[in-house]
């Protein structure tokens, strides 16, 4: 009886573990094969080569690797901006009584809006020239606003206030459901010990939110390793290298420069990294997470 | 784990069986080319069996080719009743993506018989086409008598690859009134950039809405600085070459001083503002600019499909001349002569010598059809006035008589007469990926110059020594 029981749940779930193992186990595996191939994508496979580890090797001693990986490592600072702010808008929106609902709606459309049409209205918004952002710097009085994305110092902040724009309803609606779902007997308990509002929060708020803001900072780490379709429509990596992170130097050398092969070793660094750090986090939860 | 193990095995053992697949039918079907071509079968069609039946796989690129091409076979049909070729034609997509969709095709052996290729996309895919000579000897053409000397300069490791079907040669568009009208002179042969600033640099005028450009830049791409230096190349192989070639400096610096002038519009505005140097001419805002022989054509467009202007446009005063010298020293009349998009047969091709028939028929006979001026040098003449002077809009009414003759003649004289730049200083050869990687960097690098932020000199020296680290990763 169990084993049929188990043989009919297999059945069920067998769509999907076909459906896995071609669109994702497959892919990951050749993935894995190619980055220690000389493929350039053009052509059939029987053109490649295998180079062992070279690929790999190649990428260690790459300048453009390493100064990706950094911006990649910059880009992590915006993390707890985001989070923040997202919290902050929760609470907002958690304690307004009018309109609040309506403000949920507008807040939540950056991440159900196409993010390509986004960025070419925030690319004018920010034209240096005639933009209306620097059209206003200049008459609040300040004569040499920023060239935001044109300027090496200033492009990662551009795109880091999109990443935080575009982002900020979206966490602010989990923490929303997070809010939502916090005992009111543990407020009530704590305003009858004397407890103010800001104790309260510190003590109380925070700690139950903790596993959301877990998972906030994990969905961030992983995104800000992943983001390069943003850095293809606003910045294409530059001005200079500024903005050069791992995920456009993947999609640069597998389909614009015919190297698949070292593309494909680079999206597998990459995919280390992400782990490595997403580990780092999910051993550094002890500390601070409280899921009771 | 098991099953990601078992999947890269997977692929490494069916990347080798394809190799034993693959190897065998491009070799088998061009092994007997004389007995199915239809040129060979016209001499002795009395005496052979009937021709198996051929279907051609064609890859249309988008909608608008796909129209085409049907337009192409019916007319092949109909100057060929006892073919034995028809066509499937799969619509791919356009711009960036068919390109993707056709590396997939070939990726998993999908067969297709004749496609469009831009020569730069095919350059790095050459091994999955297949070279035209021996079609073209066994059928007695001469592939430059029959496409011109720039054949030649298209050539990769000394094979052509693909027949052209039009032929982008740069060429000056000026407003012939408003030149009149400043007493800047009417520009020719010998002017230099030097003069052509000088000149637009009277016909600039206004500001905001009211602006005058005396020259437009035709592409917001920030690589076409580099279009004035005829027949440079930032890669010559996998070596960079900016810092050798005084060339790139005189035209990066020109075009500084079109932009610090306020003469044209520079890279980031022409691109934020989604600007058509074109459009600009016809509504009077530029006075000149950079294009080929689409102008006439894409103004047709512009008037009767989509209605962004108005009839007026057709009474523009436009003259073609040629691209100004980049210094008085340099050959006059030279200029970019590249044939862009072209038709080639992939090496996946079933029926290749069935293909090159088509193919050759689509790029000799069918000019007006696709609306360009032919490349086939035998073209009849009477086409190339057809093409620009009547126009087939989208709801189906023939407008003709568009332009007069002579202006059309003016332009074709600027078409013919221009010299290829490899003709002058060369043919140059790169690896693409090499290339591509160069050019991104100058890309990244150049608006710090055009912006004052580094000297030229950094600019170059920048581009040199970190473009020769990324181009020696092709070696």
């Amino acid at each position: 009886m169990a084993i049929k029981e188990n043989l009919t749940g297999y059945l069920f779930i067998l769509p999907n573990i076909i459906g896995l193992s071609i669109f994702t186990f497959y892919a990951i595996g050749f993935s894995m094969y190619i980055s220690l191939t000389d493929w350039s994508l053009v052509g059939r496979l029987k053109e490649v080569n295998f180079v062992g580890w070279q690929n790999y090797a190649d990428l260690m001693q790459d300048r453009f690797f390493w100064v990706s990986l950094w911006n990649n490592l910059w880009f992590l600072m915006v993390i707890p901006v985001q989070t923040l702010m997202a919290l902050v808008l929760a609470i907002l929106l958690h304690e307004l009584v009018f309109t609040s609902k309506a403000l949920r709606v507008i807040y939540f459309l950056p991440h159900i809006t196409n993010m390509v049409a986004i960025l070419i209205v925030w690319n004018l918004f920010f034209s240096p020239s005639q933009g209306p952002v620097n059209e206003f710097l200049r008459w609040v009085g300040i004569d040499n606003p920023p060239k935001w994305q044109l300027d090496q110092f200033w492009a990662k902040p551009t795109i880091a206030m999109f990443g935080i724009w575009s982002s900020l309803g979206f966490n602010a609606m989990i923490y929303l459901s997070a809010l939502a779902g916090a005992s009111r007997d543990l407020y009530e308990a704590a305003e009858i010990d004397g407890a103010g509002k800001v104790r309260s929060f510190f003590r109380i708020t925070l700690p139950l939110i903790s596993p959301t803001t877990f998972f906030l900072i994990v969905l961030g780490v992983i995104g800000s390793f992943n983001q390069w379709s943003n850095i293809q429509v606003f910045t294409e990596g530059g001005p200079g290298d500024s903005t050069y992170v791992l995920g456009y130097f993947v999609y640069k050398y597998g389909f614009e420069y015919f190297k698949m092969g070292y593309a494909s070793a680079a999206a597998w660094v990459l995919t280390v990294i992400i782990v490595l750090f997403t580990m780092l986090q999910w051993f550094g939860q002890r500390k601070w997470v409280h899921y009771n | 784990m098991i099953i990601l193990a078992l999947s890269v095995v997977i692929t490494a053992c069916s990347g080798s069986s394809n190799n034993d697949a693959a190897s065998s039918s491009p070799a088998a079907s061009s092994s007997a080319p004389a007995a199915s071509s239809p040129a060979a079968s016209s001499a002795t069609a009395s005496s052979e069996a009937p021709k198996e039946p051929v279907t051609l796989k064609v890859a249309a690129f988008g909608a608008g080719w796909a129209q085409y091409w049907q337009r192409i076979y019916d007319r092949f049909k109909e100057m060929n009743p006892d073919t034995n070729i028809s066509v499937d034609i799969q619509e791919y997509p356009t711009g960036a993506d068919y390109n993707k969709a056709i590396d997939v095709a070939f990726a998993s052996n999908e067969s297709i018989d004749v496609m469009l290729m831009h020569h730069n996309d095919l350059l790095p895919r050459k091994d999955a086409f297949l070279p035209l000579e021996p079609f073209a000897q066994a059928r007695g053409l001469d592939l430059i008598e029959d496409y011109g000397p720039a054949m030649v300069f298209q050539q990769i490791d000394g094979k052509n690859y693909q027949l052209p079907y039009v032929y982008a040669t740069d060429m000056m568009i000026y407003n012939k009134k408003m030149f009149e009208e400043a007493g800047v002179g009417i520009p020719d042969e010998n002017w230099t950039w030097d003069d052509w600033i000088a000149a637009a640099g009277k016909l600039t005028s206004g500001s905001g809405a009211d602006k005058v450009y005396g020259y437009s830049i035709p592409y917001s791409s920030l690589d076409s600085a580099l279009k004035p230096a005829y027949g440079y190349s930032l890669v010559n192989g996998t070596t960079v070459t900016i810092a050798g070639d005084a060339r790139a400096r005189e035209a990066i610096e020109l075009h500084k001083e079109l932009f610090d002038k306020g003469i044209s519009p520079d890279f980031t505005t022409y691109g934020l503002e989604k600007m058509d140097s074109r459009v600009l001419m016809a509504q009077g805002k530029a006075a000149s600019t950079t294009s080929n022989y689409w102008v006439p054509i894409y103004m047709n467009q512009l008037i009767y499909n989509n209605g962004t202007l108005g009839e007026e446009a057709l009474s523009l005063d436009w003259e073609y001349t040629f691209m100004p010298k980049l210094t008085a020293a340099d050959t006059p009349k030279v200029a970019a002569v590249t044939y862009a998009y072209a038709f080639s047969i992939p090496a996946i091709s079933k029926h290749p010598e069935e293909a090159f028939d088509f193919m050759r028929f689509a790029a000799n006979d069918a000019a007006d059809i696709i609306g360009v001026p032919p490349a086939y040098t035998k073209a009849d003449p009477g086409i190339v006035y057809k093409v620009y002077s009547t126009f087939l809009d989208s709801k189906g009414n023939m407008h003709e008589n568009l332009y007069p003759q002579d202006k059309i003649d003016r332009m074709l004289k600027v078409l013919k007469e221009t010299i290829p730049a490899p003709d002058v200083y060369g043919v140059i050869t790169y690896d693409s990926g090499a290339y591509n990687a160069v050019r991104d960097l100058f890309m990244r690098e150049a608006p710090e110059y055009y912006l004052g932020n580094i000297s030229l000199d950094d600019l170059i020296n920048k581009v040199q020594t970190e473009g020769q680290k990324e181009a020696d990763k092709f070696k």
